[in-house]
């Protein structure tokens, strides 16, 4: 059950991303897991992110919500909803002392059982989004230029149920 | 599943083993090692084909009495570990590991903050089971500039490799 990483990251000098809610990254899948793909028959995700949020912009009620990704229909993990919620998100005091201007949020599920996607094959977009937990509705302060907000995430893709 | 660890620190001025040799320090964000895995796995590494790696990291960072307002950001990145590549999966950026982050010191009074993070309890990364004497670069970037973090102090890291078929 091999265990292969993504890193994304928002603050990337060629990312071009200018939606911090909804950003979207090509991925060519059969590179990442060096044709492995298409060994395995499920593929688990799990994510530690940290990101950071610029200080007064961001009301902690419009701040709450879930993290999910998109990828093509056939591929994501449920058919109740377009993309595959991954966990709740939310805000944390930042671990340095006279550094809270600057607001962190951490989330890691790389110690929790996860959630299933199909297993990605091919070249395709994966897009993460982030949805207010109010109306489900994109987190619209996290645009790049008001309410700054950037990550980086690390995605652990767990393929196993080896096709024999 | 044996699970076997090796210990990294760049404060050693002098090779406590002759199968771990700190090859170049001169950037304390990215130093080489030289490892020896038969000696490491003890030659279980012909038996397994796949290794899962965890750490365990705690590092010197920033020693100003009041942090920059930049110091949170700075050392926020990802750490890495290259190996040739026979025995990785992403062959540009090295096999990511997890995330870094800084800390406040648990020790009142010094302002000399640190990092602590472990991926020891997580699912880990995988990489291919490594073999004979290689040259091995762990690296901790920064997510800014997706450069080695230039501003990094000394560090001690456990790592943990689980084989596994």
């Amino acid at each position: 059950m091999p265990v292969y990483s993504l890193y994304l990251n928002t603050t990337s000098a060629n990312s071009t991303n200018t939606n911090g809610s909804s950003a979207t990254w090509n991925v060519n899948w059969d590179q990442l897991f060096k044709s492995a793909n298409y060994d395995y028959k499920k593929c688990r995700i799990r994510f530690n992110i940290i990101g950071r949020i610029a200080n007064g912009t961001i009301g902690f009620a419009t701040s709450l919500g879930n993290i999910s990704c998109t990828l093509p229909t056939n591929f994501n993990g449920s058919n109740l909803i377009s993309p595959t919620l991954l966990n709740i998100f939310e805000l944390r005091a930042s671990p340095i002392t006279n550094l809270r201007q600057t607001t962190p949020t951490k989330t890691n599920t790389a110690d929790t059982m996860g959630v299933n996607i199909q297993v990605p094959r091919g070249s395709f977009p994966i897009t993460i989004n982030f949805a207010k937990f109010t109306n489900f509705t994109e987190l619209t302060d996290f645009g790049y230029s008001a309410g700054v907000f950037d990550y980086t995430i690390h995605f652990m893709f767990e393929l196993y149920d080896q096709i024999i | 599943m044996p699970v076997f660890s090796l210990w990294l620190s760049t404060q050693i001025t002098s090779p406590a083993s002759s199968y771990v040799v700190p090859i170049d320090k001169t950037n304390l964000a990215n130093v080489a090692w030289r490892v020896d895995f038969d000696n490491l796995f003890k030659g279980k590494q012909n038996e397994y084909k796949f290794c899962r790696v965890r750490y365990n990291l705690i590092g010197e960072t920033f020693t100003a009495s009041t942090p920059a307002s930049t110091d949170w950001t700075n050392y926020v990145g990802y750490l890495s570990v290259s190996l040739p590549s026979t025995f990785q999966a992403d062959v540009t950026n090295g096999t990511i590991l997890g995330l870094t982050y800084p800390m406040d010191s648990p020790i009142t009074g010094t302002s000399v903050h640190c990092m602590f993070n472990t991926t020891m309890s997580d699912i880990g990364v995988d990489i291919i089971t490594p073999t004979g004497v290689q040259q091995m670069n762990v690296a901790m970037m920064s997510w800014i500039t997706n450069a080695p973090i230039s501003t990094m102090q000394n560090y001690s890291l456990l790592l943990a490799f689980e084989l596994y078929n």
